[in-house]
């Protein structure tokens, strides 16, 4: 869900005094706790520059716990039925927000989510490379299950070995994903053009993808390796 | 402003906490003491509580009930483990809320938890002078939606709002880190009478962020007795004892010889058992000298049983043993050595034990209360559901909504749609838990959307709202995303009571009126009572009239029985004990204001006392 739904009739008056609030968390004129308005955003949630990728963890936590601060519900234990209730529903917001937003995955996820109208139609194939590669693995993999003695010895040092070199790919994803967030954010700081800013989302869609099959392969392998059975089987 | 007190309400015992300004404290009883048996039995149709109870464990086995917590929330079919070492006869159905039988009427788990709940109300009202009426009530962290739920109905009928269910580690580590305050990691394991949790904190600026939790709630220390008991009784039967098993007296000896033995083993090598051949049907008694090797060698796999939700725990909050700062050990179950050991060899490091395990819990609770009283605006809890939540789909596969150890309060949506035209009614199964098959997952409820307009199928979108409170508890609401009005569902609970069901029990509940009723007068009485031991100890500190030594001791006398009354519950009693010191003292009173009256004539002039 890009947008956070919110009732209708929350606007952008204050619900007690009825002054404008600017979309901020509490009314600049009388303090009340606000609904979360529609058409905001995680960024906007959590305080943040509008569609920010380079986070810090560090500062994102800070963001967190002063927010929870102000809108856990434990502090409004006193107040009338309906700030408790915004309370609720804020901090709710709030949570979903920062587990969201402090993940690099889920964070491009739902970048990708805001930025794209329909997400599902845009489902690209892995580089042939990287997928015969992967085939390749999950039937030495395979292999690995069924044999035993010396073969299965170098199996599985043979395996280790491909275990390594997948994780350090990934890792390597993860770089380009950080960096690839910094582009971004500069495009964005810069208002770069619409093509630029459409081609680097079909980029990091395309990291997304590359690391997801390159974490089920990892998976499998762990468990062939521990002598678990297959994942999901 | 009125009192929000703390409770543990625990599988072994409870206990009700408040703040002493910026210090928790526990409650001490009448009877001195802190802890309460969370046994009930029935004396003529009426429940007693606590110490006396757990004393007619044996002698009157049909009318006492004891470890209601491990019922809370379950079925049936979720017992057969506890069935066969617990005397009690349960019925119900598969994925109904259980009923125990005690004293030849049946009870669900969360009446009679109310009964104890209702206790530690009545101790509190006592301490304070004053009704209290609202609470924060702990839980175990791996407790599932009809757990908490059953806990929060449980408070309702004991006349108690529930402020708040917070978990039992993290109240624990409240308590530890208004102590200590530093920041840090915190993993904090908690093996109670029944039930084991493991949650890791972290504590920054008095921010407590729940980073994981993982447990077993059907683990603990009834389990090791259960282990010890198993050992006696086979025992036994190897030297002919026959039928042990289905006779509930003797499972009640067995249990308490095999609770003894274990505390025992906590401080010493080796201890005697000893049950006397009478308790078991026999004409020889049961004697064996038990080491703790062979108890270390008959419960190690239950133990064991802890290290898996830890590591699962570090797993899931992505960290090492290394990056654990301390560990804090919960429970009375901690007090077993081996326990310790087992701790110490999962996080590699020695565990905190300088807090009272069986009281930190309760001190939490009363630190939560004040925080939501509004009395401290610098401490803040950031808790987590400890069980994925989601909804079954096509092919009885769950589909994750909210995942485990998300911090709550938290929500998702998800929208529905029909499969038939013209379809009216939409079901939607709810399950908690990490398995991939609604089938083994547990039921939550069956919510229905009813009302849809009919329309051919795939047209109607309803949008469900799924909110997890901060209590852990979960709600659920719907609109139709056409018309946006609001949808109605129906609730079906799966081992819960419905809210019908609450309010009906509430009602018919007499004996609750009468409690409320009865603690009333004892408080007055109570007052009372302090009023007239105040006057008695000034009248017989005066000089001003002889008290001869018969008097003197006689009111003493009543003095003390007076005392010993205010110290007990029954305010009847304790109203015959004032009228007693009354008829004690009334002679000494009248020589005492006939000397004040001689005293005031004598000094003043005779017109002058007329005129007043």
């Amino acid at each position: 869900m890009a947008t956070i739904e919110t009732n209708k009739h929350t606007d952008h008056l204050c619900w007690s005094c009825y002054q404008p609030t600017g979309g901020k968390p509490f009314c600049p004129d009388c303090a009340t706790i606000l609904p979360v308005p529609p058409q905001s955003n995680y960024f906007s949630i959590l305080g943040l520059d509008a569609k920010r990728m380079s986070l810090e963890p560090e500062r994102l936590e800070e963001a967190f716990y002063a927010l929870s601060r102000q809108v856990h519900p434990d502090h409004y234990q006193s107040r009338s039925p309906k700030e408790r209730q915004i309370a609720e529903e804020r901090a709710a917001v709030v949570n979903v927000a920062y587990r969201t937003l402090r993940d690099p995955i889920a964070r491009t996820e739902y970048l990708l989510e805001l930025e794209t109208s329909s997400p599902q139609e845009h489902r690209d194939q892995p580089p042939a490379e990287l997928l015969s590669q992967l085939i390749e693995i999950e039937e030495i993999v395979e292999a690995y299950r069924g044999s035993a003695g010396a073969e299965r010895g170098a199996l599985k040092d043979f395996l280790k070995e491909v275990h390594r070199s997948l994780e350090a790919r990934r890792e390597a994803t993860e770089t380009e994903l950080h960096e690839a967030f910094e582009l971004w954010d500069r495009l964005v700081a810069e208002e770069g053009s619409e093509e630029a800013k459409a081609s680097l989302l079909k980029r990091l869609r395309e990291l997304l993808h590359h690391r997801s099959y390159l974490t089920t392969t990892i998976r499998d392998l762990s468990a062939a390796l521990a002598g678990e059975p297959r994942p999901g089987s | 402003m009125s009192h929000i007190v703390g409770i543990d309400l625990g599988t072994t015992n409870s206990l009700v906490a408040y703040m002493d300004g910026r210090i928790p404290r526990v409650i001490v009883g009448p009877d001195g003491s802190k802890l309460v048996p969370s046994v009930i039995s029935f004396e003529d149709g009426r429940p007693v509580i606590g110490e006396r109870a757990k004393a007619r464990r044996i002698t009157r086995v049909k009318s006492t009930v004891y470890s209601v917590k491990r019922f809370m929330g379950k079925g049936i079919e979720d017992l057969s483990s506890d069935l066969a070492y617990l005397p009690f006869h349960i019925s119900g159905n598969e994925q109904e809320i259980v009923r125990i039988k005690v004293a030849e009427r049946d009870y669900t788990p969360p009446e009679l938890s109310a009964m104890i709940l209702r206790e530690l109300k009545t101790r509190a009202e006592i301490f304070f002078g004053e009704t209290v009426t609202k609470a924060v009530i702990t839980v175990p962290a791996y407790f599932n939606d009809a757990q908490r739920q059953a806990t929060k109905d449980a408070g309702k009928l004991a006349g108690l709002e529930v402020l708040r269910i917070v978990n039992e580690p993290t109240a624990a580590c409240l308590a530890y880190g208004l102590q200590q305050r530093h920041d840090g990691i915190v993993a904090v394991y908690d093996l109670g009478g029944g039930t084991f949790d493991i949650s890791i904190l972290k504590l920054k600026d008095g921010i407590f962020e729940v980073l994981s939790t993982s447990g077993d709630t059907m683990l603990g220390g009834d389990d090791l007795d259960y282990g010890l008991m198993e050992l006696i009784l086979n025992e036994v039967e190897a030297t002919g004892g026959q039928g042990l098993r289905s006779r509930a007296e003797v499972l009640e000896r067995v249990r308490t010889a095999a609770e003894e033995a274990k505390v025992a083993l906590s401080e010493a090598e080796e201890t005697e058992i000893v049950i006397e051949g009478e308790g078991l049907g026999s004409d020889l008694d049961y004697r064996r000298l038990l080491t703790r090797a062979e108890f270390e060698a008959l419960v190690g796999d239950l133990v064991q049983k802890t290290v898996r939700p830890c590591l699962q725990a570090l797993e899931d909050a992505r960290l090492t043993p290394e990056e654990i700062d301390e560990v804090l050990l919960v429970g009375c179950s901690t007090r077993v050595p081996m326990v310790r050991r087992t701790v110490a060899e999962t996080f590699g490091r020695e565990p905190h034990g300088e807090l009272n395990p069986e009281e930190v819990v309760a001190l939490g609770a009363a630190i939560q209360a004040d925080i939501l009283a509004g009395n401290n605006q610098e401490l803040l809890l950031l808790d987590i559901t400890p069980l994925s939540l989601g909804i079954e789909t096509m092919g009885g596969v769950v589909s994750t909504l909210i995942p485990r150890n998300t911090t709550i309060p938290t929500r998702a949506t998800e929208a529905f749609t029909t499969f038939l035209d013209g379809q009216v009614n939409v079901e939607i199964h709810v399950l908690q838990g990490e398995r991939e098959l609604a089938r083994d997952c547990r039921s939550l409820a069956r919510f229905t959307l009813r009302g849809i307009a009919p329309q051919p199928a795939g047209v109607p979108r309803i949008e469900v709202t799924f909110h997890i409170d901060a209590n852990g508890i979960l709600d659920v609401t719907a609109r139709d995303q056409r018309s946006g009005k609001a949808q109605t569902i129906e609730v079906a609970p799966s081992y819960g009571l419905t809210e019908d069901e609450v309010e009906r029990m509430l009602k018919d509940s007499i004996e609750h009126a009468e409690a409320d009723l009865s603690t009333r007068l004892l408080i007055e009485t109570r007052s009372e009572a302090d009023t007239i031991l105040n006057a008695t100890a000034r009248a017989l500190a005066t000089d001003e009239v002889e008290i001869p030594a018969e008097e003197r001791s006689a009111i003493e006398e009543a003095v003390s029985r007076l005392e010993e009354a205010k110290a007990g519950l029954d305010h009847r009693r304790l109203r015959d004990e004032i009228e007693r010191l009354n008829a004690a003292t009334r002679p000494l009173a009248e020589r005492i204001m006939d000397a004040a009256l001689q005293a005031a004539l004598k000094d003043r002039p005779f017109s002058e006392i007329l005129d007043s």
